[in-house]
């Protein structure tokens, strides 16, 4: 028997979506602990956005509660935001600010001490190549190099919590490559990951358990056996049980 | 069946109007044509009475120079083009010259008018001077100038390198003047040697640059450009869509934003700084400063209502600036990145008055230093303290409350 210690990131019985007649997600309840990293899986339109939007605050529950290291974003807000950093699907970069500036402003906002934050911003820029970057404006980096910005920002902040939607478009195999070491990295030293993607045979590589979610519900989830046993195929590779279980219609 | 070009620029057209129609009708029920109205009156009163008795030492040829090179140079284009063209109509560039031929007469005319609206405001000054063209001449020759503007600076549209492309921008500001200045002082016969000289110039000199035969991208960004500005105008008056600004560095304003301590409590000034000095806001607050400065000299060294004109073209300006700066609270209101921020709301709004208070109090002043400096040594104090007092007063006293409420309404209407 596991100790039970309490998870960094618990959704229980989550009900939700933009309106309360017709919700998107139904009974999700699934927990994410300290030193783990979790692959959320699912087609286009399975709920995945949905479900780091409810964590996000961005959307409301219907029915059920989401605590980030115990507390509920009502409440403590600040100390529920501070204790994770999120790496949208689609980078938000400020027009305004240079790759330098975006970094700094993360230091500010999680109050991180100025020495640390010159030292892991630096450390940073040398490992995802952004060296001669730094002075650039948002608007003249390529759509993989903001996807860089933003995972800098959330390894800069080194929270308990790191929420990945799709981290992997646009990134160059050099920037994917250092994504993944940092990533294993922070999860060794204590950091839970929710990591939302379609690059499956990374997600089978890389997580230690998974999520699928379809038509806004669970479908499987647990380690890579639970995952095969709901879809009936001992021995298959993670695509394959995704493929037969979402294709199959959801069971739980 | 393909839709010609020439009707889908029609249908971009109307489409522009309708959508910017209702926009218009908001500015018109604000208190701006009113103000501006008040402005012109005030203007031709001054003109007025310069024209009762223009000085013998008055700078003809400046003032003329001055007032045509841009209306004669400025050679803005309005195409309607957007990113999807690239895909969709970029197949079809060679028949994108019907397409640009319609632009170029949508601006040229306009144009045209302006310059000619122009001379009429000038030629009776410049009738008592020493200058030897006829008012015939000088329409013709602003008008053949105009047309050779607008055809360079198509050709400049062209170019595939921005460092020629600004050269040639440059340049061709520069002859233009050099040939007004000419037309103004020269004979007639000379100066028209003179323009044609330097259109021939013009015209093979942008031929040695590397060009592209249809600029998509150029225009794509100067039409994206130029709906921001729109915008940004019309925020002034009431709520916008968007304004996705892209930054100007304004590198010479960096010690600025440097100057903000690293601290939780300022990461919102830090950001909020960066965007007034960056953005749009910032650009147009700069621009209000230099023209109301340059108003603010020429109403004040003459006297005019005792200096009182000054004070009233400086209290304008102010005015203008702080509806302009008064946009910042809408810039980051739609960012997810402001729900990720572990920062309490009251910072950002703490931070926004104290961005905003910062910005004001530095145009004020940066205004009234032209004021100051015409009015103090004509003794005439009340002019030159009085408006910089009311500015103040209202910067300090009033704003901030009315700013809070407009940003509580705001976060009111986002909240649901």
């Amino acid at each position: 028997m596991t100790i039970v210690t309490e998870p960094v990131l618990d959704i229980e019985h989550l009900t939700g979506g933009y309106s309360p007649r017709r919700p998107v997600l139904h009974d999700i309840s699934f927990r994410v602990n300290a030193g783990e990293m979790i692959g959320l899986i699912g087609l286009n339109g399975a709920g995945k956005s949905t479900t780091i939007k409810h964590i996000l605050g961005l959307m409301r529950p219907h029915k059920g509660s989401i605590k980030v290291k115990g507390r509920t974003l009502d409440e403590q807000p600040e100390s529920y935001r501070a204790a994770f950093a999120y790496v949208p699907e689609t980078p938000v970069l400020f027009d305004e600010l240079t790759v330098e500036e975006h970094l700094r402003l993360t230091g500010m906002a999680y109050g991180i001490g100025e020495r640390d934050y010159e030292a892991r911003s630096a450390e940073l820029i040398g490992q995802f190549q952004m060296e001669a970057k730094r002075g650039a404006f948002a608007s003249h980096l390529s759509k993989g190099m903001k996807q860089k910005v933003m995972i800098m920002n959330a390894l800069l902040a080194e929270p308990a919590l790191y929420i990945i939607d799709e981290p992997f478009l646009g990134l160059d195999p050099l920037g994917i490559r250092s994504l993944l070491e940092r990533l294993v990295e922070v999860k060794r030293r204590g950091a839970a990951i929710l990591m939302s993607s379609h690059i499956l045979s990374t997600v089978e590589a890389y997580c230690d358990r998974y999520v699928v979610l379809h038509h806004g519900r669970i479908a499987a989830q647990g380690g890579l056996n639970d995952i095969q046993e709901a879809a009936g195929m001992r021995g298959a590779s993670l695509e394959d049980a995704f493929f037969k279980l979402v294709t199959e219609g959801a069971s739980r | 069946m393909k839709r010609s070009l020439a009707a889908i620029w029609n249908a971009r057209f109307v489409a522009f109007a309708r959508e910017t129609r209702p926009y218009f009708r908001y500015m018109s029920m604000s208190g701006f044509p009113a103000v501006f109205v008040l402005l012109l009156i005030v203007a031709s009163i001054g003109y007025m009475q310069l024209l009762e008795q223009v000085p013998a030492d008055f700078p003809f040829a400046t003032v003329g120079v001055v007032l045509f090179t841009p209306l004669v140079s400025w050679s803005p284009l309005r195409t309607w083009l957007r990113p999807p063209d690239i895909v969709f109509l970029s197949r079809r560039e060679a028949e994108m010259g019907e397409y640009i031929a319609k632009s170029a007469i949508y601006n040229l005319i306009p144009g045209a008018l302006l310059a000619l609206i122009g001379l009429a405001l000038y030629w009776p000054i410049y009738r008592h001077g020493p200058g030897m063209s006829g008012v015939w001449t000088l329409a013709a020759a602003l008008l053949a100038m105009k047309a050779a503007n607008a055809a360079v600076a198509w050709q400049e549209r062209r170019m595939a390198w921005p460092a020629a492309r600004r050269v040639s921008r440059l340049l061709r500001w520069a002859l233009t003047a050099a040939a007004i200045a000419l037309f103004l002082v020269q004979k007639p016969w000379k100066a028209w040697l003179f323009a044609a000289l330097a259109c021939a110039t013009g015209m093979l000199a942008v031929k040695l640059a590397q060009r592209f035969r249809f600029p998509w991208e150029r225009l794509i960004a100067e039409e994206r450009r130029t709906i921001r500005r729109y915008y940004a105008f019309f925020s002034m008056f009431i709520d916008v869509p968007t304004l996705d600004s892209p930054a100007a560095p304004r590198r010479y304003l960096s010690w600025i934003t440097k100057r903000v301590p690293y601290r939780p409590d300022t990461a919102f000034v830090y950001l909020y700084a960066h965007t007034f000095i960056r953005t749009e806001i910032g650009g147009i607050v700069i621009r209000l400063v230099l023209v109301g400065a340059s108003a603010i000299v020429v109403f004040g060294s003459g006297e005019w209502l005792g200096g009182w004109l000054a004070a009233a073209v400086y209290l304008a300006f102010a005015g203008m600036i702080g509806m302009q700066a008064g946009t910042l609270p809408l810039v980051h209101r739609h960012t997810v990145w402001r729900h990720v921020y572990p920062l309490p709301a009251a910072d950002r709004i703490r931070s926004l008055l104290a961005v905003d208070r910062a910005a004001m109090v530095a145009a004020s002043v940066l205004l009234w230093l032209p004021a100051a400096f015409v009015l103090l040594p004509q003794k005439l104090f009340a002019q030159a303290f009085a408006p910089l007092a009311l500015a103040e007063l209202y910067i300090l006293l009033i704003r901030p409350g009315r700013l809070k409420r407009k940003i509580a309404a705001e976060s009111d209407s986002l909240s649901d």
